[in-house]
């Protein structure tokens, strides 16, 4: 049978366990702690229909372990070069190609889609283009990418 | 030194505080989060065209969570419109940046909100 003196002795040993705890906590009131995931560049041709051309690109986002009950937070942001390898920024106006992010999420997965749309501004026609595509992904969880190219119209 | 029956009180009380306090940090193990929010009302200028960035206020990072243009319309129901695009723009800086373009076109007041986890700078400057 423990006397009060072990009893006191095992407390103090689970305080200072309890203050360790305190102090490794990265995860505070008004903070977390945001790792970014960077997929493989892929490439996606686009289909041209003369003055416009579509392309896509499909990502799956998995976490290696969330609580129940808990939702998947994450962010994505598309990288997307021309053939020649200009960064589509979106920043100019009036450009003709835009960079778009849908996301669609199911419990504890998400799906991000970065769809690329290329129009006409002059009233040339629009060639078909190779894009080289990454998807940057922000969570404060443990994530897995997949990634696969595509183009409207099939499933290449 | 014996311990008397206070001190084995005051030290489980002790525990007790600690307990809470580390549950108090586990925001991932309660019901909701804490979120941080940046609001501004924009110009009803339909020509221009914004930056806003979120700048993390250290190595621990920041996440969007939400990005959001809400419109007041008081005026004319049923005849207001306005048209705004919102680009995300890549950046290898760890800073996120969206384009904000277009503007009011009827009868609107245009706010934007910024959503967030995590602790961070937010600015909104007019760039044209």
């Amino acid at each position: 049978m423990r006397d009060e003196s072990n009893i006191a002795d095992q407390v103090s040993a689970i305080l200072t366990d309890l203050d360790e705890l305190k102090t490794a906590q990265l995860v505070g009131h008004s903070q977390v702690k945001v790792t970014e995931y960077a997929s493989d560049a892929i490439s996606v041709t686009s289909t041209t229909t003369g003055y416009t051309s579509e392309a896509f690109a499909n990502c799956t986002v998995t976490a290696g372990s969330i609580l129940p009950g808990n939702t998947l937070i994450t962010h994505c942001v598309p990288e997307v070069y021309t053939s020649g390898g200009v960064l589509i920024d979106n920043k100019t106006d009036g450009r003709s190609v835009n960079v778009t992010v849908i996301e669609t999420d199911s419990d504890n997965t998400n799906a991000f889609q970065i769809n690329i749309y290329h129009t006409s501004t002059g009233g040339e026609t629009i060639p078909a283009e190779t894009y080289t595509v990454k998807f940057h992904i922000y969570s404060t969880a443990t994530l897995t990418l997949t990634t696969q190219g595509g183009v409207y119209g099939s499933n290449a | 030194m014996d311990r008397t029956p206070s001190d084995l009180a005051e030290i489980i009380a002790t525990a007790d505080r600690d307990l809470n306090e580390l549950k108090e940090l586990q925001i991932f193990g309660g019901d909701a989060l804490i979120v941080n929010e940046y609001g501004a009302q924009l110009s009803n200028d339909a020509s221009a065209t914004y930056q806003l960035t979120l700048t993390p206020s250290s190595e621990l990072g920041v996440l969007p969570s939400s990005l959001m243009l809400k419109w007041t319309n008081t005026q004319i129901a049923g005849q207001a419109s306005a048209n705004y695009t919102v680009f995300q723009v890549y950046r290898d800086d760890g800073v996120f940046e969206w384009r904000i373009t277009g503007g009011r076109v009827n009868d609107f007041d245009t706010f934007i909100s910024l959503q967030y986890l995590g602790e961070a700078t937010v600015n909104l400057v007019r760039v044209s």
